[in-house]
């Protein structure tokens, strides 16, 4: 009989072990960006200590919308109609606004069939992480390129993308988005960093992250490879979230930090690395996005932040507790409401 | 010569013969392969093709090419034909010649990728708004999605209306030798057609007709064109239903499956026969109604839970009893198992008779 005690287990502030935040094995090819994404969501959910339960998945098709079954296992999924998941997560979060809303689409499913809805949510504000797993091809119906593409990238066939790219960081940042990000599937310390920040954020977060798909868009000539973002993937700061719940003081050189206060108290430190660069500045923003483009360089980091004290359902006026849990007593009209309306039929 | 190649790559080889020069798709599968051939051979015919963002654009991009007078075709499967649908009507309702490849897949909503046959009634019956129809084919062979690709072009130019091509994944996957006709002229423009001369400055490609009278006539001559393509138009195989006591039908892959059977029932001293739309619009109503004074039974075979069956009852009319057999989901009806249903049905049959 062994008498060895078991380690105690390794658990997060509301009790879960990381096991708990884990989802189904992936189907995806080995060495897909996405499953690193996923990795990602797994680690600062469990790290943030978000109850599982209370999130809702959001996805619409392709290879990106699979991933929400590999991670959050114990979350509620929602796989909806390709290009249709702003809509889906729309009307889901405003029947329960206390579930913590995180969508995650492709270039395709966003940029070319999903990009009218994706215009019309920049605009609403829903506090909810919109992730772009942005490998610039259709990798389920075999490589075709999407509308992220970069002009001139080459395909897996040789053939040479002549069509301007939609850059979803720059629509987002013009059309209202109060967060809006990009990354690097490679970058794990970046993608946590910002992941946080987007969980306490009182608004629509927007992560583009350039995951490369290995098997249809990872060779020379391509710009959205796994080589090609390793030489020009320029982050423009380090970044350091700390939740409110914490109190850490970092010792930071002065004028090499730069903080932004969320709504809930919680901070983004952001670490100057070869710019001094302000995100809470649209401006500055689209500025830097076209000059990196200019450049062919990649720019990753929290492009732009604008910590806001109300969401979209403050703008609709709708009251604190979710729709889908009000009693019969609190969502039957009263009589003097219904013989108004009477009166008004008259 | 015959060339080896997938159903899905016959379309687009058809098409190309026939005349069409403009293709605009989005990719799905399994129809995938029709948008990568047009994408190859479209461009070197001196057409074009265009990867559009969706299918809503895709078929409205059939419409602007048709309003000009060019041939021109899409191609998508289920989830693609039903946000199509919308457009669809808008070509019927404007009179324009287009043709639609449909291959389809399982469903509703994602369904899956595997065949199956349950596009029948939102292709057939419509799945737009409004009085029209679209004509239907519906090929069995990779032969066939070369041939009556061609001959849903010809139909579209001649009724200036849409056309389907539709085929089950199945007959659009395989591989078969196939041989090819010599190509048509590319046609001329219409006369109806708008190119941005003054002659056709007084062409208009519309669909709205907002006095009650007006859209009552257009109508009526929508249906009489369908009347007219009913009677000219409806095409079928019959196989070995001259002496037969159940007759069997199905359409696409289930055809092939049918001809096996009908052989392995008269084999075991029973009289089958077959009888396939091959245009499921017109649908093959007057052999229906014919074979029916004589045939006590009738069997559909479908991968779906039964659309075209109702269809063959509307024909039949209560004349003899019609049976369904199907799978669903990506199955496939295996002759065995209609071997024993239909030996099982025209044992109940004597039974109730005895």
């Amino acid at each position: 009989m062994s008498t060895t005690a078991n380690p105690p287990k390794k658990t997060n502030r509301i009790g879960l072990e990381v096991l708990n935040y884990k989802g189904g094995k992936t189907t995806l090819c080995a060495g897909c960006g996405h499953n690193s994404i996923s990795e990602r969501i797994v680690e600062v959910f469990y790290e943030m200590g978000i109850h599982p339960w209370n999130v809702a998945k959001f996805s619409g098709i392709g290879c990106s919308s699979k991933s929400p079954a590999y991670f959050l296992g114990l979350s509620h999924g929602f796989n909806g109609v390709h290009g249709r998941a702003p809509s889906l997560a729309t009307g889901a979060m405003l029947a329960n606004r206390n579930l913590v809303g995180i969508l995650v689409t492709g270039d395709g499913d966003t940029a070319s069939i999903g990009i009218g809805q994706y215009i019309h949510l920049m605009r609403r504000n829903l506090p909810l992480i919109y992730i772009i797993e942005d490998n610039g091809v259709y990798g389920l119906t075999k490589g075709q390129f999407s509308a992220t593409a970069e002009m001139g990238s080459k395909s897996k066939g040789g053939v040479i993308n002549d069509m301007a790219k939609i850059d979803c960081c720059l629509l987002g940042i013009q059309l209202g988005a109060s967060l809006v990000a990009r990354s690097f599937s490679g970058d794990k310390k970046q993608m946590q960093a910002i992941l946080k920040a987007a969980l306490h954020h009182n608004g629509l977060s927007v992560i583009d992250i350039i995951s490369p798909c290995v098997t249809f868009n990872d060779h020379e000539g391509s710009t959205k490879s796994y080589s090609y973002m390793k030489e020009h993937d320029l982050p423009i700061h380090e970044i350091d979230f700390v939740p409110h719940y914490e109190n850490i003081e970092i010792e930071m050189a002065e004028g090499e930090v730069r903080e932004v206060e969320l709504h809930d108290g919680s901070q983004i430190r952001l670490r100057k690395l070869n710019r001094d660069y302000d995100p809470t500045k649209k401006t500055n923003a689209v500025r830097l996005l076209q000059e990196s483009e200019e450049k062919g360089e990649v720019a990753t980091g929290i492009l732009y932040v604008q910590p806001r004290d109300t969401n979209f359902f403050d703008m609709l006026g709708m009251v604190d507790e979710p729709l889908a849990t009000l009693p019969e007593s609190r969502v039957r009209p009263s009589k003097e409401s219904l013989d108004m309306v009477m009166e008004e039929l008259r | 010569m015959r060339q080896l190649l997938k159903g899905n790559e016959a379309i687009v080889k058809g098409a190309l013969l026939a005349g069409c020069r403009a293709f605009y798709g989005y990719p799905i599968t399994p129809a995938n392969e029709i948008a990568e051939a047009a994408a190859y051979y479209f461009p070197r015919c001196g057409g074009t093709f265009l990867q559009a963002e969706s299918e809503v654009a895709a078929i409205n991009m059939v419409y602007g090419a048709a309003s000009a007078g060019v041939l021109t075709m899409t191609a998508s499967s289920g989830p693609g034909i039903s946000l199509m649908s919308e457009g669809i009507s808008y070509l019927a309702g404007a009179e324009l010649p287009c043709v639609i490849a449909d291959i389809t897949r399982g469903g509703p909503g994602l369904g899956n990728i595997a065949p199956e046959q349950s596009d029948y009634w939102q292709v057939v019956k419509n799945g737009g708004h409004g009085s029209y129809r679209s004509l239907v084919l519906a090929p069995s062979s990779v032969q066939e999605m070369a041939d009556l690709t061609r001959l849903a072009f010809a139909l579209a130019a001649r009724y200036r209306n849409p056309v389907f091509v539709m085929a089950d994944g199945v007959i659009g996957q395989m591989m078969e030798p196939v041989r090819f006709g010599e190509p048509a002229a590319v046609p001329p423009r219409p006369q109806w057609a708008v190119d941005g001369t003054a002659e056709t400055r007084k062409n208009l490609v519309s669909s709205i007709f907002l006095q009650p009278d007006e859209l009552e006539a257009h109508i009526g001559k929508l249906g009489a064109k369908y009347a007219e393509a009913s009677r000219r138009e409806t095409r079928l195989e019959s196989y070995r239903t001259e002496d037969a006591e159940v007759v069997l039908t199905g359409y696409g892959i289930v055809r092939r499956i049918l001809r096996h059977v009908v052989d392995e029932l008269r084999g075991q001293g029973i009289a089958a026969g077959l009888l396939r739309p091959i245009t499921l619009f017109p649908f093959p109503t007057e052999e229906f109604e014919r074979l029916a004074r004589r045939v006590p039974l009738f069997v559909a075979v479908e991968m779906s839970t039964g659309q075209m069956v109702e269809d063959v009852r509307l024909a039949v009319s209560g004349r003899a009893e019609v049976k369904f057999y199907g799978r669903c989901g990506g199955n496939l009806p295996d002759a065995a198992g209609i071997v024993e249903f239909v030996k099982t049905r025209l044992g109940a049959m004597e039974a109730s008779h005895a």
